[in-house]
């Protein structure tokens, strides 16, 4: 197998754990919408969770989904370090940027990131 | 003194990070990597791999890269071994408080996997060379 088709190859895979990671996301902030005994915990949940696929999809050349999961990790972090409840507006607002990343995570294919067709023999020592 | 990096462990929690770094190291920077999917099995075998660099992710369930760092420097053998950090939290006082703790740099989340074995083969250079001066 060359460089690149194990590159794509793992892009592939890389697909199915971006949509189940916001999945995940999604389970979590639903527990902050049926509960408000559980919001700090449900949040601080979706808010590591969403931390980590800003890393990894971004590594993994999907800037956008990166961007998408950055702007609610820093929204979900904002909501922890409030004092009080939530308010339904805060929520809402988080809800909305989740539909942004699950709109990303939907159209994610390997051909999505800049990895697919990165120049790869420039690098090669 | 060995000029170029040749072996490396490379510490993460990631299954899909853990792939396209190896890829990148492997196939792209030519390195010999010893990859440990958390810092317990870091521990356990990093002393015989003899790495010339260690990278640690910062974030992992059960022992995290900081306590990690931390075990690999009572191991006589690694006292001396670059490491660095690999986080997605890295701002200014977040990479002072790594360097503190005897990081030689800190790699911030994102990244491009493609061009990290040049930046990884940058810092340990500077590694070398501040080791050099710090040397009678």
């Amino acid at each position: 197998m060359t460089v690149r088709e194990q590159i794509r190859a793992l892009l592939q895979r890389h697909c199915t754990t971006i949509k189940a990671q916001v999945e995940e996301v999604e389970a979590a902030l639903s527990g902050v919408v049926t509960s408000e005994d559980h919001q700090a915990a449900s949040i601080r949940v979706a808010q590591g969770l969403t931390h980590q696929i800003k890393g990894t999809s971004g590594s993994m050349g999907y800037r956008e989904t990166s961007a998408a999961a950055a702007t609610l990790d820093q929204t979900l972090k904002a909501l922890l370090t409030d004092t009080g409840s939530i308010s339904p507006a805060q929520l809402q607002h988080a809800l909305d940027l989740l539909r942004d990343l699950q709109r990303h995570a939907r159209n994610a294919s390997p051909e999505a990131s800049s990895l697919y067709s990165a120049d790869l023999p420039r690098l090669e020592k | 003194m060995r000029r170029e990096i040749e072996r490396l462990t490379y510490v993460e929690d990631d299954p899909d990070i853990r792939a396209i770094v190896e890829i990148a190291f492997t196939q792209i920077g030519g390195f010999n990597i010893d990859t440990c999917a958390s810092g317990a099995e870091a521990v356990a075998r990093t002393a015989a791999f003899a790495p010339d660099l260690i990278i640690l992710d910062v974030m992992m369930p059960s022992m995290d890269g900081i306590e990690t760092l931390k075990q690999l420097r009572k191991i006589p053998e690694l006292r001396a071994t670059p490491i660095i950090f690999m986080t997605a939290k890295a701002m200014t006082h977040e990479i002072e408080f790594y360097r503190s703790l005897g990081a030689v740099d800190v790699i911030s989340k994102p990244f491009d996997p493609l061009t990290l074995p040049e930046r990884v083969r940058e810092i340990w250079q500077q590694a070398q060379e501040h080791k050099g001066q710090d040397s009678p």
